[in-house]
């Protein structure tokens, strides 16, 4: 899974039914879609509520938008430039208003795969990365996971959060160094693990 | 920035080298999220926002039939009140043509046309100014004479 952004070939033939009012192409469209814009905003705010309203607004912009878009460009970026945005206003938002992010992380905790206590040191385990991931700045953070989560490439980065690639390289190291350097401190990994970062 | 970049580790222009800690992370988020999918009803409510435009088109469109009802009410008060002024303008006999007198402060001012009246009424004046004047001296010249001994003074 190296690259989120697909091919645009069957964007190219829903974008202009959806230009036309063709609510079904655009359905077929946020089928397409939906997943990784879900996903990138449940990474980015760590709130499901907050993944869905985001995930919502982002795709009413879209289809509000939709004659902006240049087909001959792969239509992923875009679309997560507007989850990106629109999750960075809603950190901002609780940033704000709830100076406290440190909520509960119970998301990593689901029941998704039941066994022993091998699936409690995972989840430790996750849950300290995690930690670590959001403990970045935005500006990290949201480079981080596009790049780790997402699969796009510098460029694609550089043009979701509107700034230079160099700007963007450079994020993604100090992110990494500050990752690095937060997970070696962390007295809670497993020796094996903490190991494995020198 | 060249500071940056000389401590940036070489790397291809698209990539990082990969290592535990890259593999950490993009597990962690990646596992973090798997699975994950939006409510069902997402969809619904995206398609009840997108439809609900239209149904939202009439107030937009009564408010800007009544904007530009208030332009056509705004003008037609002003085209009365310019009415009544003019209608009570008339009544009251002020004549708008340039080619007559008008009144300034009570008193006729001399239009082109009519400088010449008012030349010819001042001309009068002067001449019964120059009438007094020389009747006045002759008051004088006869006041002399009859002052006793008027010569005596003179000398």
């Amino acid at each position: 899974m190296r690259r989120a952004a697909v091919s645009t070939g069957e964007d190219c033939e829903l974008i202009p039914r959806i230009r036309q009012g063709d609510l079904a192409a655009f359905e077929a469209l946020y089928d397409k879609y939906k997943g990784q814009v879900y996903r990138t905003a449940l990474a980015i705010t760590r709130d499901r509520s907050a993944a869905e309203d985001i995930l919502q607004e982002c795709f009413v912009r879209v289809y509000t938008h939709i004659d902006k878009i240049d087909v001959s460009r792969p239509l992923s970026p875009w679309i997560h430039r507007i989850a990106v945005n629109l999750s960075y206003n809603w950190v901002a938002k609780r940033r704000r208003w709830f100076p406290s992010l440190g909520e509960v992380i119970d998301h990593l905790a689901g029941d998704r795969h039941s066994s022993p206590e091998h699936i409690l040191e995972r989840e430790e385990l996750q849950h300290i990365v995690q930690e670590a991931i959001h403990s970045l700045s935005f500006a990290q953070r949201v480079v981080v996971i596009l790049f780790y989560l997402n699969g796009f490439s510098l460029e694609e980065i550089a043009y979701i959060v509107d700034c230079p690639v160099g700007t963007v390289k450079s994020r993604l190291y100090y992110g990494r160094q500050n990752l690095r350097r937060k997970l070696r401190d962390d007295q809670r990994l497993p020796a094996g693990v903490a190991y494995e970062f020198p | 920035m060249s500071f940056h970049r000389k401590n940036w580790p070489t790397v291809e222009e698209n990539t990082y080298p990969s290592d535990e800690m890259d593999t950490l992370v993009r597990w962690t988020l990646r596992d973090s999220v798997a699975g994950e999918e939006p409510p069902p009803e997402t969809w619904d409510k995206i398609r009840a926002r997108l439809e609900q435009p239209k149904a939202q088109s009439q107030p937009r469109r009564a408010k800007v039939l009544s904007v530009h009802l208030s332009w056509v009410v705004q003008l037609l008060v002003l085209g009365i009140i310019i009415l009544v002024a003019f209608g009570l303008s008339v009544r009251q006999g002020f004549d708008f043509s340039l080619d007559h007198e008008y009144v300034v402060n009570g008193t006729l001012t001399p239009q082109p046309d009519s400088e010449r009246i008012l030349l010819s009424s001042a001309d009068d004046d002067v001449l019964s100014r120059y009438r007094y004047f020389l009747l006045s001296r002759e008051l004088t010249l006869f006041d002399y004479r009859l002052v006793p001994y008027a010569d005596t003074y003179q000398r």
